[in-house]
This record gives structure tokens, sequence and C-alpha cells, in this order.
């Protein structure tokens, strides 16, 4: 299939926003072919234009000096747009005998007449004779030694470039504008969802985050069943996002960003497991806002993905674009020895979607604070209760008070010795109150677990194995 | 409880036995050092005392297959020996006859292997049958 | 139901496994086998640049009860020619000995031991004739450790 053909079907498939400011790809094809008719003009069809540029550099580019004639194709920017235009240095003309300039002239014409890239049998002499035509009009021909240079602007030549980089030049002011859009939209689901998904103080009277620290968990029984609030929910559906690395990998192995149809398969991947678990409907998110937010989270990564299917489209576009513009008319846009065009071109963004990405992790993901975040690093549930070490390292009290029957004193983080002198006075209480707000659930199994598992220890030092089979007596 | 895999088990084992074990009277080690799966062990009895062993020093093989400590050791004395659990042909252990085979616990390890067969030579049955001569290998 | 709450609460040997197995360092793979969970099939590969490179080691991993108070047990099983591994593949290495921390994981052991394969250090030796080659002449020592990887690791 035509590349043309591609990506106008995939641009039907993107938001009008986006597809509003694609690259003219057709009309950047007429302009080609204007260009070829152009150069043909002046009998410079593209295999003879091609051999000249060859012998106006070597493939190393470096410019020789003994061929008779040479051309170069470059690029004038003083205008501040691109005017391409040729520099030739070519023998001085010697006046033609009448018979020999007609039939030069028949060539040439038949030549027009025919299909315009069919160009090898363009005689060498039509050139001549066609330089010497056009010599006239641009600018002086300067006498070099005996070498005279002239210099050919390209009108319809850029007459496409000014296209090109118009329509690049919208696309990434566009694509700002989306940007702005899109960051202003993602504000307003943050402030949904952190309404959405209050802490326990927020929606119970009997218990204050703030409350005084001389407070004591062991006998606090936090209200894990909220009915106010989708926190559990908007945290599970966090947590699942996270998991799925949809644009961007995360493992050790291949880290990076996604292609496009694996992001897609992900992205779909991730609704379906919303729904399976129930988070998507009135099951687990109770509030009828926290559904709205759902649809437009969801949308708003469908966004990040059109907008890196559109870029990597245009990309693929321009790339395209200037390969049959070289193609056709033999003007090396850009090769090796010459990148300065595309330097001239206004630089599309391509890392928007990325910045997207970023975005959804430090503005939205955030604002439910993570049980990660708050995990013991030894046990890694929740620390709780937390116990803050002199050097500042916090860990359950739990896992400390095994540290310090076992006389192990260093910190597991930082080796300070300061775990055998943490009691009581080392309990983080605003962490701790932090913890019941964020994670009642949390905080309070693993509450249930210490208790066991430290009554469980008891037995053992006491000798009884509670392993061991019940024994009736 | 974790299950200790069979490896690390010896490893344990190989290391206690190493530092020594109890009053010196019965002692164990590899058979060949570079032996990276640890089935073949050389164990050693010192006769108990006021008995026919009293001052002699058997030695024995041991071997431990794969399921070990799931599964007994294989016992055979090395030094010729008169007991009714060892085979008069070639020194086995016969795991029938020796109750800490017969019974095997996987609690139970190489070293309790040959405390209780150095406990069997000093039982009243056993610490006065005739013996071969002293050093007589099988 | 409550699936992911539950697994909030997941032990943390499971958790570990898991992210070794769905997340590999590279050049480390490690298995639990299927009736001990605490027991693990490990390969390291041996580190470029080190007389080890292109080895494929095996090793097995053990996390008794203690685990994290006390490190997990950890040897080659792979012959190895190295000054701080013996002939039944101890490893002699601090952080499986005193300077074990309950915050490190089976993780960080194993980069720590493959890591040891790039950096002998024959002034703390488990196995004595090892490290006197290495430290008589280390090129020579070198030598034999490549042609054991040929042999025993390939």
């Amino acid at each position: 299939m035509h590349f043309s053909k591609t990506y106008a079907q995939l641009l039907e498939g993107l938001p009008p926003e986006l597809s509003n400011n694609a690259i003219e790809y057709r009309q950047l094809k007429k302009l080609i072919n204007q260009v070829v008719t152009e150069l043909l003009a002046l009998g410079l069809g593209p295999a003879v234009l091609h051999d000249l540029l060859q012998s106006g550099t070597d493939p190393k580019g470096k410019r020789r000096e003994a061929t008779p004639t040479r051309v170069f194709y470059e690029f004038n920017s003083d205008s501040g747009h691109i005017e391409p235009r040729l520099r030739l240095w070519v023998d001085p003309p010697v006046p033609p005998s009448p018979p020999s300039r007609s039939r030069v002239e028949e060539v040439d014409s038949e030549k027009r007449d025919s299909r315009s890239d069919d160009a090898e049998h363009v005689p060498q002499v039509a050139l001549l004779w066609a330089l010497q035509r056009r010599a006239e009009t641009p600018e002086q021909p300067v006498d070099i030694a005996d070498k005279v240079e002239l210099v050919i602007p390209l009108a319809s030549d850029s007459a496409f470039f000014r296209l090109l980089s118009t329509t690049l030049q919208a696309l990434s002011d566009n694509l700002l504008a989306i940007h702005a859009q899109f960051v202003a939209t993602l504000a307003d689901l943050t402030k949904v969802v952190s309404d959405t998904a209050r802490p326990v103080s927020s929606t119970s009277i009997g218990f204050k985050a703030h409350s005084p620290f001389n407070s004591d968990a062991g006998v606090v029984r936090v209200d894990a069943s909220s009915r106010k609030s989708d926190l559990y929910s908007w945290r599970e559906i966090f947590q699942l996002y996270v998991e799925a690395e949809i644009f961007e990998s995360v493992s050790e192995r291949n880290r990076g960003a996604r292609t496009i149809e694996e992001s897609e398969t992900r992205l779909k991947q991730f609704a379906e497991r919303v729904t399976t678990r129930g988070l998507g409907d009135g099951r687990k998110l109770k509030l009828p806002q926290s559904r709205q937010a759902l649809e437009s989270f969801l949308a708003l990564n469908v966004f990040i993905l059109n907008v890196k299917k559109f870029e990597l489209a245009n990309a693929e576009a321009t790339r395209k674009i200037l390969k049959k513009h070289a193609k056709r008319t033999a003007l090396p846009v850009t090769d090796a020895s010459n990148t300065a065009p595309l330097a001239l071109l206004p630089a599309s963004n391509t890392s928007l979607p990325r910045i997207l990405v970023q975005e959804l992790g430090t503005t939205l993901l955030p604002i439910i604070p993570s049980l990660d975040d708050y995990a013991c690093l030894i046990c890694t549930s929740i620390a709780f209760k937390p116990i803050r070490l002199s050097c500042g390292h916090l860990f359950c009290v739990r896992c400390l008070v095994k540290m310090q029957k076992r006389g192990q004193d260093d910190c597991p983080m930082c080796r300070a010795p300061c775990v055998l002198l943490a009691d009581r006075s080392n309990v983080d209480w605003a962490m701790l109150n932090f913890m019941r707000d964020w994670f009642p659930e949390e905080s309070s199994v693993k509450l249930r677990q210490n208790e066991q598992e430290a009554a469980q220890e008891q037995l053992v030092e006491m000798g009884i194995d509670p392993d061991q089979k019940c024994i009736v007596m | 409880m974790a299950k200790v895999p069979r490896n690390f088990r010896l490893l344990e084992e190989l290391e206690k036995g190493e530092k020594g074990i109890g009053d010196g009277s019965c002692s164990y080690g590899l058979e060949d050092s570079d032996d990276i799966m640890m089935s073949n062990w050389n164990g050693t009895i010192i006769g108990p005392g006021h008995t026919v062993h009293e001052n002699r020093i058997y030695s024995l093989k041991i071997t431990c297959g794969d399921r070990y400590p799931d599964a007994a050791p294989k016992v055979q004395f090395l030094s010729r020996v008169n007991l009714p659990f060892v085979s008069p042909d070639d020194g086995t252990v016969k795991p029938t006859l020796l109750p800490v085979l017969a019974t095997w616990s996987s609690r139970s390890s190489l070293e309790t292997v040959l405390v209780e067969i150095r406990k069997e030579m000093a039982s009243p049955s056993n610490r006065k049958l005739p013996q071969p001569p002293e050093g007589s290998m099988f | 139901m409550s699936l992911p709450k539950a697994s909030l609460q997941r032990p943390r040997i499971i958790k570990e496994t898991e992210r070794l197995v769905a997340d590999p360092a590279p050049g480390i793979t490690a298995a639990p086998h299927d009736d001990n969970l605490r027991y693990f099939d490990v390969t390291i590969q041996g580190p470029d640049g080190s007389p080890f490179q292109q080895g494929i080691f095996k090793l097995e991993l053990f996390l008794p009860e203690e685990y994290p108070m006390a490190p997990p047990k950890v040897r080659f099983l792979t012959k190895i020619y190295h000054p701080n591994i013996d002939k039944l593949g101890r490893i002699c290495l601090d952080i499986l000995k005193d300077k074990w921390s309950p915050a490190l994981q089976i993780r960080t052991v194993l980069l720590s031991v493959q890591a040891l394969l790039s950096a002998p250090n024959p002034d703390d030796p488990l196995a004595p004739d090892v490290a006197r080659h290495y430290k008589e002449n280390e090129k020579d020592a070198q030598r034999v450790s490549r042609e054991w990887t040929q042999q025993y690791a390939s």
C-alpha cells in the first residue's frame, strides 16, 4: 500500500484536534512533481543532476577541484525561509552554431513531453544550453579563473519547503496547545479523584489524624468500612495501572518506551482487569463522580496513545516525503555531508507522549499514598506500628523486636548501631496516625498479625511448640 | 518450619563435624573433600569404656542418598566388629535391626547414627560379645 | 473478592520470588522448587571481562526459617576456580555472614555473588591454594579460572 493511503487511514482513526494538523502529504507530493518539472526545464533531469552532484563532491564529501563542471545544492535561509538553490561552475559558454542549437531544443522539448522520471536519455549537452538560457536572469555570473559561477534559485522547491516547514511549525504549535489542554484536564481529574478517595479522617467523626501524640495504637481499632470514600478502589486502580506499565517498561531487561502496538494491548488489558475486578462500576466505585473520573482517566490514556500514533506517523511522513523528494529530483536534501536542511525545519516535539505519561505519574497517581512507600523494608508489609530509629530509618515494631531479641544492633539501612536503643519513645506517632488515616485496613491487619506472631513467639520461648497438634488433656 | 534441603542440611552437618562433636568419641567427615554432592562420609567411633570395645577405633562408611534426610543413610563398618545388627560378611549395618535407622526421622543426623551405634556397643547384651582381632578390616 | 487487599499482605518471600521470576536481574535466574518455596535453583552468568565470562554457573540458595533476620544460604554447584569459593562451592562473602542486613534481598545477594566473580579477593580466602595462586601469579591463576569455566560452566 502507498504510504499516502496508509497515512490517510491512520489519520481517520484519530480525533480531529490531531488529524487536522497532519502533514500535507499529497500536496507535498504534487509539489515534488513541480520541482521535477522545473529541473527538467533547466535540463537537469535526475540522472544528469545526480552525475553532476556526484562530480562536485566525492564520496567523503570533499570538494574536488579538477572536475570540469561542478554543482552544489544549497539552502539559503537569509530570508528566514528555506530557499533552495543550485550553485554551478561551468566553462564559459561557447556561442553555438544555429543548427546544433535547434537540435538540442528539439531534444529538450521532447523530454518535457515524456514521463518526467524517465530522464536517463537527456543528453548532457542540453544542460549546457539550458544553463546559458537561464544564466542571465538570477544573479550575475561570477568569473572564477576560467569557470563561470551560476546560482539558480529553485522556485517550486522553495514552495515545497515552505509548505513542509509551515506544516511542521503548525504541528509543533498544535502539540503545545494539546499539552496545555491535557494538563488542565488532568488537574480537574486529580481534584475529582482526591475528593472521592479521601482518608478516614475526613469521613469518620471518631478519628482524627492529628490526634495528640500520646494515643496508644495498641488499643486503637480503625474503622475500615468507610462508606463515603473510594480510597481503596482508586488505590487498586492505580496499582493495576502502574503494574500494567502501559507506555514504558521498567523491567530490568527491556527498560524504556514501548511500541504503539504493545501500549495499545496493555491499555486494553488494564481496562479489562479493572472491569473484571468490579472496579469499573458501582460494585467497587461507590461514588458516581468516581465512575466518571475513571472514564476520564481511561480517555486520557487513549489520548496519549493517539498522540503517540500521530507523532510517529508524522515523523514517518516527513521522512518519506523527503526521501521521495531526493529520489525524484536527485537533489540530496540530506546525506552524510549535508544535514543542514533538516536543522532548518521546525523540530517536532517527539517526546510529547512521554511528557504526558510523566505528567500523569507526577500529578495524579501520587495523590493516593502508595503502600510501597510506607512498607517496612524487612517484612515488606506496612511498617505498623512505625518505629523511627535514632538514625532516622523507619521499620515496623515487630521486625525491630525480632532484631533486638537476636541482639542485632545495626540499622538494616545504614548499619548505625541504634536498634538495641529503640524503645517506646521511638514510636513515630505522626506517621502512625497518617498510616491509620490512609491505610486503615492494612494497619489493622498488621496489628492483628503482630499480636498473633508475638503470642506464638512467647509460646515457643516457654518451650511449647505451637505447630504441634493440640493435645487433648 | 522451613524444610532444610538435603545439601544445606549436609553442609550444616559437615560444619558441625569439622568443629568436633560431643566428647570426641564419635567423628565424621567427607570421604572426598571434592564431593560436591556430599554423598560419601567416613565415620569413626572410639569404643566405649568398660566394654570389649574399649580403646578400639572403628571406621565406618556412611552414604547419604538423594532423599537424605527424609531417608536414612546407608551405614557400613569398615573395621571388623561383632554386633547383632552388623552383617558379618561385609560390615553392612542392617537398618531393621538398629532402632535409629529402623525408626528414622529427618531430625536424626550422621552424629545421632554414630552416637546410637556407640550406645548399642555398650548395651548389656552387646558389651561383652567376643570381637575379632583389633585393627582387622572387612 | 478482596484479592488485592490480601495480596498487599503477601509475605516477603512470595513477593521476592514473584519479582525474581517476572523481572530477573541481567545474567541471573532464580526459580523456587515446587515442593520447597524457600529453596531456589539459581544460575549466574560469569561477568564480562572476568575469567568467568561466558560461563553459566549453577548455584543453590536456601532461605532459612529466620530469613530475613538471618542471611540466605548460597552455594555454587558448578566447580569454579576462585579464591573465595571452596571445593564444595561455599562462598566467602561478608554479606552472607556478619555483614548481613535484613534489608538485603535474594536479588541483592545474587548480584553481590556475581560481583564477587569480577572482583576476587585473595586476601580473604576460602580456598587458600587458589588464593596463593592468585596472589603469586594472577595471570596464570586467571588462565586456570578460564579453563575451569570452559570445562565445567559451559
